[in-house]
C-alpha cells in the first residue's frame, strides 16, 4: 500500500486516537493539534522505517511518532526546570489500593482531565511510564534527568492524582 | 487480584479519544508532500509496505489434501468391504440325502441364513438357480423316480428345497448366476409346482428379504455332516471371507456418525505478558535524544480461543473412517500499546482419516489425522474510545494440521460421548493478523462433544 494512502487511511480510522496522545503530552490544544500535524509529517518522510506487522502496527507507530514529536517540543520548553519548581511543595503519601479503588469509580473523560491538569513533566513521566511502558531508566534517558528523578515525578504525578480524585470524589 | 492502578489508568484512558482532529487530510497531504519532497523520494512515503512472498503454504495445503484424497481412495478400494456385507453373504446350503438311497435320492437344497435362520436372497438366488439350470433335468429325474424321491423334511425355516440327485451335486461345480432373486423367484416359479417343496410364507419371505448380489464364485465343498441317523451331505456355500455374523446389533457398522463439539480446554498457547517496550532512540544532529522512528514492537495478549462445530465421519470400513465437518473458532487479540483488540472468528473445514484400535460395545479408542483450512468470516478492530470498529480486510485463509487420538462412549446404539486431545499446528502466514495460533503454532486442545451415529 501507498504510503500517503495508508497514512489517509489511518488519519481517518485512528485520528482520534493519534490525537489524544498528544493531548496527553500537550496541555494546550492548538499545540497538541500542531504536533499531529507534525507527526503525520515525520511519519510521511520515515515512512521506509515502517514495516506493517499486522493490524494495529500502523497505529502503534504512528502512536510512537507522535509521542516522539511531543516528546521533542517539551524538551525544547525545558521542562526540567518546571518539574524543580514543582518539586518543593510537599505532597501526601498515596496508597497504590485506595488509588485503584478511585480510579475504577471515575468518569473516563474526568479522569482524562485530570492528567492533562498535571504539570508537564510529571504528566510526560506518567504517559511514558503508563500508557508507553518505558521504565524509569529509559525515560530518565530520553528526558535527559537522572533515573531517579524521573521516580520521583512518577511518584508526584500520582500524588498529585490522588489529589485531584479526592476533592473529585468530595464535590 | 487487585489490578495495579496503573493497569486500570492505561486500560480506561489508552483509546479515550475525544477529539477528533479538525481540517481534511487534504491539508495535511500537502504538508506531508512538501517534507517529502525536500527529505528526498527515498526516505519518503512513496514506497509500498513490503510484502511477504506467498505460495509455499499453498504447496504445502495442497500436498496435504493430496495426501488426505489419495489416501482415502485407497481405502475405499482396497477395504470396501464391510461386516455387513459379509455377514449378509454368508450362507449355508445344507443338502440332505435319505441314507438308504444315495444314489438317486432326491435333494434337498436348502438355504439358510446364517444369522437368523432367514433365507438369505443372494444364497436363495443361487441355490435356485443351480436348481433352475438343471430344472429340465431334476424334473426329469424327479418324475423318473417317484418312488425314491424321500418326503419333504421339516422345513424348520428352510426356504427352498429341490430335486437333484447328490451325485451329480457333488461333482458338477455350482454356476453362480448373478441374477435378481426376484428374477430367479419368477422363473422358478412358473415351473415350481413339483420342485420348490415350499409354503408360501416361506417364499414371500424370501421375497421380502433385501436384495444382496454375490459377486464373488462360490465354493462348494461336500461334507458328511451327520452320518449316524441320517446322512447329510452339506454344502457350504459362501462369499469370502467369512467374518463374524453375530456382532451384537451396538457394533454393527453404521456408515455415518455426527459430532457436535467443543474446546472445553485450551491452555497450552498460554496468554502472553506484555513485555517493556524496548528502548531504541537516535540522538539528532543537537545531540537531543528522541525515539527511534523503526517501527515499535507490540505486545499483544491473548484470549483462549473459542471453538466449537460439528463432523461428519463416514466409515470406510470397520476400522478405517474419513471425516469432515465444520468448526467455528473464535480468536480474540489484545494489542498494546495500540489498545485494540482484534476479534477473529474463523470458520474451518477439516478433513481427515482416522483409524479404529479399539471397538467394543460401548468403547472405542481411535485416532486420527487431519488437515484443516479456516476463513477467516468475521474479523475486526475494535476501540473502546471512541467506541467504534474497524473491518479488517483480506486475511488469509488459515491451514492447520493436527492429530487426535480419541476415546469415544456410546450410551446406546444412537449416541456417544467422545473426548479427543488434539495436537494442532498452525501454518505460519506472515499476512495474518497476529493470533495466539500464530505466536504460537503448536497447540494443545481438548474436544469434548457427542457423536450421533446414523
Amino acid at each position: 500500500m501507498d504510503g500517503i494512502e495508508a497514512l489517509e487511511k489511518a488519519y481517518k480510522k485512528d485520528g482520534a486516537y493519534l490525537l489524544s496522545v498528544c493531548r496527553r503530552y500537550v496541555r494546550d490544544a492548538d499545540t497538541a493539534r500542531d504536533m499531529f500535524q507534525d507527526g503525520f509529517v515525520s511519519a510521511y518522510t520515515n515512512w521506509s522505517k515502517f514495516t506493517d506487522r499486522g493490524p494495529g502496527s500502523l497505529k502503534a507507530w504512528l502512536a510512537r511518532i507522535m509521542a516522539n514529536t511531543c516528546l521533542m517540543y517539551l524538551r525544547k520548553r525545558d521542562p526540567v526546570r518546571e518539574a524543580d519548581e514543582i518539586d518543593t511543595v510537599p505532597l501526601k503519601a498515596v496508597s497504590d489500593d485506595s488509588l485503584a479503588g478511585s480510579i475504577a469509580g471515575i468518569k473516563d473523560e474526568d479522569l482524562y482531565n485530570m492528567i492533562l491538569d498535571l504539570p508537564d513533566v510529571e504528566r510526560t513521566v506518567l504517559n511514558m511510564f503508563v500508557f508507553e511502558g518505558f521504565s524509569h531508566k529509559d525515560i530518565a534517558h530520553l528526558l535527559g534527568i537522572k533515573e531517579s528523578a524521573s521516580a520521583m515525578r512518577f511518584y508526584r504525578a500520582k500524588a498529585h492524582l490522588a489529589e485531584m480524585i479526592e476533592k473529585y470524589e468530595k464535590r | 487480584m487487585k489490578k495495579d492502578w496503573t493497569d486500570l489508568l492505561r486500560e480506561k484512558l489508552e483509546n479515550y479519544a475525544p477529539q477528533v482532529p479538525e481540517g481534511s487530510f487534504e491539508e495535511l497531504k500537502k504538508k506531508m508532500l512538501a517534507a517529502g519532497a525536500a527529505a528526498g523520494a527515498g526516505a519518503a512515503g512513496g514506497g509500498s509496505v513490503p510484502m511477504k512472498r506467498k505460495g509455499l503454504r499453498w504447496i504445502a495445503a495442497a500436498a496435504s489434501l493430496a495426501a488426505v484424497v489419495a489416501g482415502g481412495a485407497l481405502l475405499l478400494r482396497n477395504g470396501g468391504k464391510t461386516d455387513t456385507d459379509t455377514a449378509k453373504n454368508d450362507a449355508v446350503a445344507v443338502v440332505e440325502s435319505a441314507p438308504e438311497d444315495k444314489s438317486v435320492a432326491s435333494e434337498e437344497a436348502v438355504a439358510v441364513n446364517g444369522s437368523n435362520l432367514a433365507a438369505n436372497d443372494s444364497d436363495l438366488s443361487e441355490a435356485v438357480a443351480v436348481n433352475g439350470s438343471n430344472l429340465a433335468e431334476a424334473v426329469a429325474a424327479n418324475d423318473n423316480t417317484p418312488a425314491n424321491a424321500s418326503p419333504a423334511a421339516p422345513s424348520k425355516g428352510n426356504l427352498a428345497r429341490s430335486n437333484k440327485p447328490v451325485k451329480q451335486a457333488v461333482s458338477e461345480p455350482i454356476t453362480v448366476i448373478e441374477s435378481k432373486p426376484e428374477d430367479v423367484l419368477a422363473d422358478a416359479g412358473n415351473q415350481t409346482d413339483n420342485i420348490f417343496d415350499s409354503n408360501t410364507e416361506n417364499t414371500a419371505a424370501a421375497q421380502n428379504e433385501p436384495t444382496v448380489s454375490s459377486q464373488n464364485s462360490n465354493t462348494v465343498s461336500a461334507q458328511p455332516a451327520d452320518k449316524s441317523d441320517t446322512v447329510r451331505d452339506i454344502y457350504i456355500i459362501k462369499d469370502e471371507p467369512s467374518e463374524s455374523k453375530t456382532e451384537p446389533v451396538s457394533r454393527q457398522l453404521k456408515r455415518f456418525s455426527l459430532g457436535a463439539s467443543g474446546i472445553l480446554a485450551a491452555n497450552a498457547g498460554s496468554n502472553s505478558k506484555a513485555a517493556p517496550n524496548q528502548l531504541a532512540y537516535e540522538v539528532d544532529k543537537y545531540g537531543n535524544k528522541y525515539y527511534s522512528m523503526g517501527s515499535p514492537e507490540l505486545n499483544y495478549h491473548y484470549t483462549a480461543p473459542v471453538s466449537g462445530g460439528i463432523s461428519l465421519r463416514y466409515h470406510l470400513t470397520n476400522q478405517f473412517y474419513a471425516e469432515t465437518g465444520l468448526r467455528f473458532t473464535y480468536l480474540r487479540t489484545w494489542v498494546s500499546p495500540t489498545g485494540a483488540h482484534q476479534n477473529l472468528l474463523y470458520a474451518g473445514i477439516p478433513v481427515g482419516l482416522g483409524y479404529k484400535f479399539l471397538n467394543t460395545t460401548h468403547f472405542d479408542l481411535y485416532g486420527s489425522a487431519y488437515g484443516m483450512a479456516s476463513k477467516c468470516i468475521m474479523g475486526r478492530e475494535s476501540t473502546n474510545f471512541p467506541s467504534n470498529y474497524t473491518k479488517l480486510g483480506e486475511i488469509p485463509v488459515m491451514f492447520s494440521a493436527g492429530i487426535a487420538p480419541g476415546a469415544e462412549y456410546r450410551f446406546n446404539n444412537l449416541i456417544g460421548i467422545y473426548a479427543e486431545p488434539t495436537l494442532s499446528w498452525y501454518f505460519k502466514n506472515d499476512k495474518a493478523p497476529q493470533t495466539l495460533y500464530k505466536e504460537n503454532p503448536l497447540y494443545f486442545t481438548l474436544n469434548i462433544g457427542l457423536r450421533f451415529n446414523l
